[in-house]
């Protein structure tokens, strides 16, 4: 196993998309990119691990801002080749400590301790001389070094970039750092190892552990997706309300929060899933869930010690029948049993018609039962696949999105077709199957399995739906 | 652990305010100082220094030693766990009295005793089992529905009820936990309903106790006379089959506790003859006692014993159930997470120096028009001559006296010849064409200040961004150009303008 622990310093000109490589490449949003030449100021390193194994590092690095005069003082202290990297060495120690070359130490110092070279321009805009400084003295360093074509604009001068770089650098690649897809960051690494020898292998290890990752990334989605789908399903807002009252002025806003409990639970569930791609506080433009048109209310209830009303006349005829019974005991049969039919029947009985004045009696100063009002949960079978387009859309652009996008986060389109247009006939009579059963289940007692089940199934559907529409990892 | 489950939701929200690499670094840190090998978020709810345990340290450390919402919730369940024990107890103790209620005229009757304590017992123990079923068993047509009409009327809902005589904080606490778990009862239908059961649980072993404490009384300090009497059509024989059955359990360790075919035969009665029962009464005082070994042990053994072993499978499947819930929770996961030790990270440890704000200083108006300009093309702008000659009449509304080339691939030697030529030009402005698309280096800026000096003050200095497009002028983008007005503005030099070609 290589005991050298790959470095890059990502380098360049100023506000050429160094910073937005690095925070792609390391799936940091805290990474500062402006508009604003010279924002990074200090060399930044993100380490790669995997636990507490340092597997590469990568250096954001400020751009060059007097590479002419950096190289002129180099070029007076220059006997030959070989004296070059030294020399380079030479510059980073007399001025580290000064205002004059500050950006030209910060950068040159981590390739003076080993760094690798990963040099980045702008493929959209033309090539230009003033680079030829700066390429150079990346050269005298003597590091491995590879250069990176970001496709910023929309102008393309990619080969005039490519034929003035392959002068200079080992290899050139094109890396759009706002829209590569994952397999093209982990091909970046890959190549990275190209550089040196002793990178190849934690190199590689660093792609296994992203792409063992990103697989879990995936499944853990599925599983957020699956357990906001079972409490869709399930989520249903009362309000007791006391005997006398009209459930009628209750209803809107009985409704309206039942609205915002699915809506807030949808977002919960963007938010896990966001924060599994490592995005934090993500801006997001898109409609709100709507609901179907349905009738939500279900009739009231007798609510009693915490009992519906079926439950409380199974309670009051078993309650009676135990005092029936006792009396039975007492006279030693005497009164065959009648005690017990008797109270069953009476015991019933009364929890039938004494409920309503039982209710109203209040027990330290809180009243014994009364009516319950309930919205949900919603019926309307096509409601979870619009939920399930949704959710998998969102997880597929967020799946897709780069680091370096700082926009709000846009989910448009139909997103049900996205579901139902891609779902195979199996794969939606599976999810029916699921949805009837979470439905039935009103005590929830499989609620574990049935979300396993279902994240299987939202699994699935997402490779299916990949598969479709073509890969977004 | 029910005090972790409540206290977690809160304290996991509370995170939202913090970045990804606070938590990531703040969890770290805690994971580091715990004793045990990481573990993974695949962790099993094993009782191990496993997920649980760290979840748990994470909140003990969150929350330090101060009273929360979470042991109000727990103290809540603890008193009403109590308050049903006693209930249990005085109504066994009083069932026992009822039924061991002896007058001297009719010996209390086994049958009564034994359905009540034993058979009784039994179902209701039937009914607990298949209401603790568990849920890949619900699956069996019909089963969901009994096991949720048996949850509905447990002993235990009275606890629901019992919420009532907590005091204020526990009560409003445990309520709260309650409505929450009514509105997440995927996380904690589970946990509800295992509260539920085990207090049912509670409710029936305390009934048992009082039950027998009640019959051990009665025993100890009365003298109680039983019998055996039924309509049904049993013979002795039969009737000591059965008991002897049911005394199968002790017959070896406590023999003297199964009834003999003699003590059968000589202790039933019959209420219509009571000659007969006095006559029992009489021949057989000492023998209408011996019945007590019998019906003690069976309330120990098929009353008491099985409700001590679902007492403890309900507090087990509790403590599954809450654990479940804890590892389910929403977050816990990305918890997890952030102290195992399997994490992949790749984000930066150090913040972002934030870049200091430069003093602006506004610039200058461009001349009017007539001026014959010197000009410096910067970096060689791939403009033509005659393109030049088009911006200056267009934009500036100049003329051309002298053209130079700095920057670029040039050398220092060579700006500092351009610096010369212009100076030697006394008069008129200069201007400085450069590339709108490339940010202004401190490069340039250091060739402005050269510029400055050679030329002197008040010469006018004009600086022109410009797009190109094959040789000819284009318009550069406004974001590029504010880019170089910006940067202009650090300069502080009053004589210095900005004239950007923008659409």
């Amino acid at each position: 196993m290589s005991d050298v622990t790959p470095r890059f310093a990502v380098v360049g000109h100023p506000n050429k998309g160094k910073s937005s490589i690095v925070s792609t490449l390391s799936e940091d949003d805290s990474v500062q990119i402006s508009s604003i030449p010279g924002t990074t100021v200090k060399s930044r390193e993100f380490p790669m691990r995997v636990g507490d194994e340092l597997l590469y590092v990568l250096i954001d690095t400020p751009g060059f801002q007097r590479a002419r005069r950096a190289l002129a003082w180099m070029q007076e202290r220059e006997t030959d080749a070989a004296s070059r990297p030294g020399i380079v060495k030479d510059f980073v120690l007399n001025f580290q400590d000064t205002d004059e070359f500050q950006d030209e130490c910060e950068l040159l110092a981590p390739l003076t301790d080993g760094a690798g070279i990963l040099y980045v321009v702008d493929g959209s805009a033309p090539y230009g001389p003033e680079y030829e400084a700066e390429m150079e003295i990346l050269r005298w360093t003597g590091r491995p070094s590879m250069a990176l074509i970001n496709m910023i604009g929309e102008g393309d001068f990619a080969d005039q970039w490519s034929d003035a770089l392959g002068q200079y650098f080992r290899i050139v690649r094109v890396f759009n750092a706002l829209h590569e897809h994952f397999d093209k960051r982990l091909d970046l690494l890959r190549a990275f190892g190209q550089l040196d020898e002793r990178w190849r292998e934690p190199l590689e290890r660093a792609v296994r552990g992203l792409n063992s990752d990103r697989q879990r990334r995936r499944d853990r989605g599925a599983r957020y997706i699956s357990e906001l789908l079972y409490d869709i399903l399930t989520i249903a807002e009362t309000r007791k309300i006391g005997p006398l009252d009209d459930p009628e002025d209750f209803k809107e806003a009985l409704l309206e929060k039942f609205k915002g409990s699915l809506l807030k639970r949808e977002a919960s569930c963007r938010d896990r899933i966001e924060s599994l791609y490592s995005y934090h506080k993500l801006e997001r433009d898109e409609e709100n869930l709507e609901l179907f048109d349905e009738d939500l209310f279900s009739e009231q209830t007798w609510v009693l010690w915490g009992l519906n009303r079926t439950q409380l006349i199974a309670t009051g005829a078993v309650g009676g029948a135990a005092i029936g019974a006792s009396i039975d005991i007492a006279v030693g049969g005497a009164d065959f049993m009648l005690g017990t039919v008797l109270g069953t029947l009476v015991g019933g009985a009364s929890a039938v018609y004494s409920s309503d004045k039982l209710a109203e009696v209040k027990v330290l100063g809180l009243p014994l039962g009364g009516n319950e009002l309930k919205a949900g949960p919603t019926k309307n079978i096509n409601f979870p696949y619009v939920l399930l387009g949704r959710a998998l859309h969102h997880h597929a652009v967020i799946a897709s999105r780069t680091h370096a996008q700082r926009d709000a986060l846009v989910i448009e389109g139909d997103t049900e077709s996205f579901t139902l247009r891609n779902m195979t006939d199996t794969l939606r009579k599976s999810f029916e199957k699921q949805f009837t059963a979470i439905r039935r289940d009103t005590e929830d007692t499989g609620a574990e399995s049935a979300t396993r089940e279902l994240a299987d199934l939202v699994r699935r559907a997402m490779a299916e739906a990949e598969s479709a529409v073509g890969s977004t990892d | 652990m029910l005090a972790d489950l409540v206290d977690l939701g809160p304290e996991l929200e509370k995170d939202d305010a913090l970045s990804l690499g606070d938590r990531q670094r703040r969890d770290a840190l805690f994971a580091d100082s715990l004793p045990g090998s990481p573990d993974t978020a695949q962790g099993t709810t094993q009782d191990t220094y496993g997920p649980i345990d760290r979840v748990s340290a994470w909140l003990s450390h969150r929350l330090g030693d101060d009273e929360t919402e979470g042991d109000r919730v727990a103290r809540g369940r603890r008193v009403i766990s109590v308050l049903l024990a006693l209930a249990g107890l005085l109504v066994g103790w009083a069932a026992a009295m009822a039924l061991f209620r002896y007058d001297g005229t009719h010996p209390v009757n086994v049958m009564w005793v034994l359905a009540v304590f034993v058979g009784l017992q039994l179902i209701t123990l039937i009914l607990f089992l298949i209401a603790a079923l568990p849920k890949t068993a619900s699956r069996l047509p019909g089963l969901a529905g009994i096991q949720q009409a048996l949850v509905g009327l447990s002993p235990g809902r009275i606890g629901l009820a019992l919420t009532r005589l907590l005091p204020a904080n526990s009560r409003h606490a445990l309520n709260a936990f309650i409505g929450r778990s009514t509105k997440n009862r995927r996380l904690f239908g589970g946990v509800t309903r295992w509260i539920v059961l085990h207090w049912s649980q509670v409710f029936a072993l305390m009934f048992q106790i009082g039950a027998i404490v009640g019959a051990l009384s009665l025993v100890v300090f009365s003298d109680l006379a039983f019998g055996w009497s039924t309509t049904l059509d049993l013979g002795a024989n039969a009737v000591h089959r059965a008991v002897s059955a049911l005394s199968l359990p002790w017959s070896i360790p406590a023999p003297q506790a199964v009834p003999s075919l003699e003590l059968v035969e000589t202790t039933r009665f019959f209420r219509l003859d009571p000659k007969r029962a006095g006559d029992i009464a009489t021949a057989n005082a000492a023998n209408l006692t011996r019945w007590w070994p019998f019906i003690l042990l069976s309330m120990i053994v098929y009353g008491l014993l099985p409700r001590l072993i679902t007492l403890v499978v309900s507090a087990r499947r509790l403590r599954a159930n809450i654990k479940d819930a804890i590892r389910y929770y929403p977050g816990t996961d990305e918890l997890l997470d952030r102290m195992s030790g399997n994490i992949i990270k790749t984000q930066a440890v150090e913040p972002e120096v934030q870049m200091p704000k430069p003093t602006y200083h506004e610039l200058g108006k461009v001349e009017t028009a007539g001026a014959r300009a010197s000009v410096v093309d910067w970096s060689e702008s791939g403009l033509t001559e005659g393109s030049i000659d088009k911006l200056l009449a267009d934009t500036l509304g100049f003329s051309k006296g002298q053209l130079n080339v700095a920057g670029g691939a040039r050398s220092l030697a060579q700006d500092q010849a351009v610096i010369d030529a212009v100076v030697a030009l006394k008069d008129g402005p200069v201007v400085v064409i450069v590339k709108a698309w490339e940010t202004p280096m401190l490069e340039f800026l250091d060739f402005l200040r050269d510029l400055r000096r050679a030329a002197g003050e008040r010469r006018s200095i004009v600086v022109v961004p410009t797009g190109v497009e094959d040789g000819a002028v284009a318009p550069a983008r406004a974001s590029d150009a504010s880019v170089w007005a910006e940067r202009l503005e650090t300069l502080g030099d009053p004589w210095l303008k900005f004239k950007a070609v923008t659409a």
